[in-house]
């Protein structure tokens, strides 16, 4: 069992570089990212919060490769992953990269065991078998493996979601808003499996969040308003992110004036 | 409702033109078809018409009773110009050698009553002038002005035995005035040589025995200008005979009913590829029917919005339909449009080519030929749709606010797969039965047993069809299931395969469009295979020397450098020489002169199609051919003697075989007990498989003559039995040709059928391919992913379509061949591997655009789509 952090690597998972992200052309044009530099650190978690449409959805895609930048870089581990073909961002993403989206995490003719162990099939390594059934002890799902998406409720189809992204042991994984779907019970335990999954089983995680309470759960929030870095909070509180929240949008009023 | 029903086309319009290809394709069939039988029927027409002349009215006996006193009345009737008997006879005209065979007719008293057009020169008008077809003259070599030996034959009864009698040939020179136009091949029997009336009276003449006079079935007549036609009619009439069976018809009416007559015939013409054209239809039904479930399926959401909002079950049900009529209709005109194309471009190409039928080369757009495609096309659509109508009544209103994700397909219910089972297992009892029935005449057929085999082995193939139509829910999954595990290892081969199946109605029924397809050229294939095993057994029995080289006289015999010569031919791979010498056998104390044959045994079965004709052929034993044998009585076994010329005599014992023709064979030992020297004065030649007969022989000949000429060979005849087989195989070649193409029409349907579920499935599953590329699916495993889906679900139908299909061709030729004696069942190898390469290409192909399409979208802007 290798330590999933090398000691010769810095301590950041993934680092965004003067980042900027346009869509469109000429008039119609919109800058989602204006020149972001951000670090996201190994063994933490970290929420992105922001306004609907600060760019933290851009921020995030573009960190995972799904999606290319315009200009600058986003380093992955000691790779610029803006330099990458297609060919080489998704085996980079299948082998170092794990995704929880919001909803439609799962393959629905697969069930929660094969959804588990696609990403290690996908990439033609066997998963380890001893890693798998901690993850599917620490997420409590042993009697739901051999279950179809439709037949599980959806804080277990998270709970499937985060397991399979922690299979191949990525070097990060993002979270798409990964409590939208969910009722608060099932939005708090699925939060409390994120933070386990930093805590014992030394992963690093991104989470895209809107929600004050979500955030809380992280080591460190990153806030984003019109496509800048805002500022960050250590150890968030609900609390203190509300209070960070509520300066943005003093900030913008500000901007809007 | 027609305004949303159209907007929500517009959003699926690529789905829908897909579809609509199935419903162009069989329209289009359809209209060629109509095309194609109006343009048979006008040529036919023009054919008809143009013997008919300028006639006024047209007097029909079918009894051929028509005399010279009705004729001479009806030229003296009021209003009549003229009147002709249409009358020919056979005669053969020699010029310099070449010799023809000529349908002679009499020129016409009026101008108006002959049909015959000059190209060159003028009608005949003294006695010993004629003119001929243009054609003929070029194959005779003549020109006006030319003589050329005119020879016919009369039969005289003998005077007093009348069944006895001599043919008595009659002959005359005449020279050639005139060269007309040559008869369309359809105008079957219509003179193409004129002579004068007197002429052809004295000719017509010497062939009736005695004083029987000239009869006719037909008389054309001109009417004097202005005369009425009715009027006329009802004088003509009253002229005939009282107690005759004739009819006073308008030029008008004999043309319709001869090109009734005719083309009454070749009914098969119209019926049979609309039948194909049928098959293609139904194809595209279940297309169509495909295509509109998955789409009623992918708008559940919208659906139940609009029932949210207050739309009746009624007016859910006429988007779906409305849809369907719109779609029906843009494709059918569509499919008539390309139909009409395809026949304008056809009949272009058959214009180009030198026919013997002169073409009508306009096409025939009437309402038949235009609204029949419409309507069937259309209708078709509409009832394809009626069951996704039904299914789009039953989406709830909840359903808009249910969310999309936990798709569960309801699976087949088990009455379904009883009654699958049941329709199966039924059809194959029967089709055994049908094969038992037949099997039981043992060669013995009477027709009504053949019949009911027939029937109940149709009946058989019908009820299995429609199980496993019913049943492919079941099969095609199963059948993909099983595939499926070879490529477990696979993951995107895993996917794919899991893919293929989550849906089972809908891989079933996309599955069942190729397999009937499918299922038809594999039975046709195999049936056709049978039939060519069949038929070549009893063409190697028939001629089982592919081509025989022999020499005038038993003396003579052939020369080394001619036998050399044969043997060094292209494509020559076995030959052997004998020797034939006249015998005189003697059967039951009858003597019968023929020609034996001896020949080498052990040699003979390296040149034999089939060696059984030579069966037993030894030193003691004389080989009869089976339908001399028949002649005289002759059983397997009887004592022969046989008879030289120099009068020595052996006994030997009959061995009857297959053999063809009236001569016997026997060994070089059985000359030499009757003292008759081995003279090499025939040779039998055995060609390789692969060659072209007609060439290999040409070449013979031509080197055996040139030899003649060019040394003192003595001159061979060269008989080549291998160019009628050939001929006789070729003929079942073209039909299976003719039939595969029509039915590949419906395989090609089906293939669209495979494409269109495959994209519109592919678009469904946009999320989950945006979800496995995010994870880390390549690109091409991606595209590699669709392409084993695609496969699976073509190779599933095919497969499925090749079992049934070989066992219907085999039980079909097992009743129809039952009669002919042995059936073979032969497996199409070639035919077989050609299907199931299309489907897996057809499968693979149709990945290809949906594919695109998937791997262009990027993972962000699927995942980005609610």
């Amino acid at each position: 069992m290798t330590s999933p952090v090398p000691a010769s690597e810095s301590t950041s998972a993934v680092r965004a570089v003067d980042l900027t992200k346009i869509y469109g052309e000429g008039e119609v044009a919109v800058t989602a990212l204006d020149h972001v530099d951000v670090t996201f650190d190994r063994g933490v978690f970290t929420a992105i919060m922001g306004p609907s449409g600060s760019g933290k959805s851009t921020l995030m895609h573009l960190l995972a490769g799904l999606d290319s930048a315009t200009s600058g870089q986003v380093i992955l581990g000691d790779v610029d992953i803006t330099t990458l073909t297609d060919k080489q961002l998704t085996i980079l993403r299948r082998e170092r990269v794990g995704f929880v989206f919001q909803s439609f995490n799962l393959l629905p003719m697969f069930t929660a065991e094969q959804n588990i162990a696609l990403p290690s099939e996908l990439a033609n390594s066997a998963a380890d078998p001893a890693w798998l059934d901690l993850l599917v002890d620490t997420f409590g799902l042993r009697d739901r493996l051999t279950h179809k998406p439709h037949q599980l409720s959806g804080g277990q189809q998270q709970r499937v979601a985060i397991a399979r992204a922690l299979s191949t042991r990525p070097h990060v994984i993002f979270a798409d808003e990964p409590t939208g779907n969910l009722d608060s019970r099932s939005g708090a335990e699925v939060l409390s499996f994120l933070r386990r999954s930093v805590r014992e089983l030394g992963q690093t995680i991104v989470m895209v969040t809107h929600d004050p309470t979500a955030a809380a759960y992280a080591d460190r929030v990153v806030m984003l308003a019109d496509g800048r870095i805002a500022g960050t909070i250590e150890d968030p509180t609900p609390e203190s992110v509300l209070a960070g929240l509520d300066a943005l949008r003093g900030l913008e009023t500000q901007v809007a004036r | 409702m027609l305004r949303l029903t159209l907007a929500q086309m517009r959003t699926s319009a690529g789905r829908l033109a897909a579809a609509g290809i199935a419903i162009v394709l069989g329209t289009a069939f359809v209209a060629v078809t109509l095309l194609a039988s109006a343009t048979l029927e006008q040529t036919t027409h023009n054919a008809v018409t143009a013997q008919l002349a300028d006639a006024d009215l047209v007097v029909n006996d079918s009894t051929w009773s028509l005399d010279a006193d009705e004729l001479d009345r009806i030229r003296r009737a009021d209003g009549v110009a003229a009147a002709d008997p249409t009358s020919s006879f056979s005669v053969e005209v020699d010029a310099g050698g070449r010799t023809e065979w000529l349908n002679v007719g009499a020129v016409a008293g009026d101008p108006r009553l002959s049909p015959a057009v000059y190209t060159q020169g003028s009608a005949p008008a003294a006695p010993g002038e004629m003119s001929l077809g243009v054609g003929i003259a070029e194959r005779l070599a003549v020109q006006p002005g030319d003589a050329v030996e005119v020879t016919w034959e009369s039969w005289v009864p003998d005077a007093e035995d009348p069944e006895d009698g001599v043919w008595a040939p009659h002959a005359q020179t005449v020279r050639i005035t005139g060269l007309i136009e040559e008869n369309s091949g359809l105008a079957y029997g219509s003179p193409n040589a004129y002579v004068p009336a007197d002429e052809f009276a004295r000719w017509e003449g010497t062939t009736y025995p005695d004083d029987a006079a000239a009869t006719w079935s037909s008389i054309l007549i001109a009417l004097e200008d202005g005369a009425d036609v009715e009027a006329t009619r009802a004088v003509i009439a009253a002229e005939l005979a009282p107690d005759s069976s004739a009819e006073v018809l308008t030029v008008a009416e004999q043309a319709e009913r001869k090109t009734a007559e005719i083309t009454g015939n070749e009914v098969t013409f119209v019926v049979l590829p609309l039948g194909f054209a049928a098959v293609a239809l139904a194809v595209a039904a279940l297309v169509i029917a495909n295509t509109f479930q998955v789409l009623v399926a992918q708008r559940t959401r919208s659906l139940a919005l609009l029932r949210c909002v207050g739309a009746t079950k009624e007016q859910v049900r006429s988007t779906v339909l409305i849809e369907a009529i719109v779609v029906g209709l843009a494709s059918s005109i569509a499919g008539l449009v390309l139909g009409t194309v395809l026949m304008a471009v056809g009949l272009a190409v058959l214009a180009g080519l030198n026919l013997d039928v002169p073409l009508d080369r306009t096409l025939h757009l009437n309402a038949l030929s235009v609204l029949a495609p419409i309507a069937v096309g259309t209708v078709v659509t509409v009832l394809a749709a009626l069951v996704p109508a039904r299914m789009a009544t039953r989406v709830a209103p909840l359903a808009a606010l249910r969310p999309v994700e936990g798709e569960h397909t309801r699976g087949a219910g088990r009455i379904r797969m009883a009654f699958a089972l049941v329709l199966v297992a039924g059809g194959v009892g029967l089709l055994v039965l049908a094969v038992a029935i037949a099997g039981g005449l043992g060669g013995l057929a009477t027709d009504g047993a053949l019949l009911l085999a027939l029937g109940v082995g149709v009946l058989g193939g019908l009820s299995a069809v429609l199980g496993l139509l019913i049943g492919t829910v079941f099969v095609v999954p199963a059948l993909i299931r099983l595939a499926g595990r070879v490529l477990s290892r696979w993951v995107p081969g895993r996917i794919a395969t899991a893919n293929a199946v989550r849906n089972p109605r809908r891989t079933g029924a996309t599955a069942s469009a190729l397999f009937i397809g499918v299922a038809l050229v594999t039975m046709m294939s195999t049936g056709a295979a049978a039939a060519k095993d069949s038929l070549g057994d009893a063409l190697a029995t028939q001629y089982p020397v592919d081509v025989s080289i022999s020499v005038g006289g038993p003396e003579v015999a052939l020369d080394a450098a001619q036998v050399n010569v044969v043997t060094e031919t292209d494509g020559v791979s076995a030959s052997i020489l004998g020797s034939v010498a006249p015998v005189t056998l003697g059967i039951d104390g009858s003597q019968e002169w023929v020609q034996a044959q001896a020949v080498d045994p052990d040699d003979l079965t390296a040149v034999l199609r089939d060696p059984g004709v030579a069966a037993g052929l030894a030193d003691d034993t004389i080989v009869m051919p089976r339908l001399y044998a028949e002649w005289y009585d002759l059983a397997d076994g009887d004592r022969v003697s046989v008879t030289a010329e120099n009068g020595s005599e052996v006994e030997l014992t009959a061995r009857v075989t297959e053999l063809g023709g009236v001569d016997p064979m026997v060994t070089p030992a059985a000359f030499a007990a009757l003292g008759l020297p081995f003279v090499e004065n025939t040779m039998a030649v055995r060609l390789a498989d692969d060659v072209d007969a007609v060439e290999v022989i040409g070449e013979i000949q031509s080197a055996l003559t040139d030899l003649s000429a060019t040394t003192d060979a003595p001159t061979a005849s060269v008989a080549g039995a291998a160019v009628e087989r050939a001929a006789y195989t070729s003929v079942v070649d073209t039909l299976l040709a003719v039939v595969l193409g029509m039915l590949a029409v419906s395989v090609v349907i089906a293939l669209v059928g495979v494409a269109n579920t495959l994209s519109l499935s592919v678009l469904e599953r946009r999320r989950e391919s945006a979800l496995l590329r995010a994870m880390g699916l390549t690109r091409g495993q991606l595209r590699g992913m669709l392409a084993v889906e695609g496969v699976l679900i073509a190779g599933a139908g095919a497969a499925l379509g090749i079992v049934a299909g070989l066992g219907f061709g085999w039980a079909g030729t097992a009743v129809i061949l039952s009669t002919v004696g042995e059936v073979t069942l032969a497996v199409p190898w070639r035919d077989i591997a050609m299907v199931a390469l299309v489907a897996v290409l057809a499968g693979l192909g149709a990945s290809v655009l949906p594919a695109r399409t998937a791997v262009r979208t990027p993972p962000v802007a699927a995942l980005a789509m609610d």
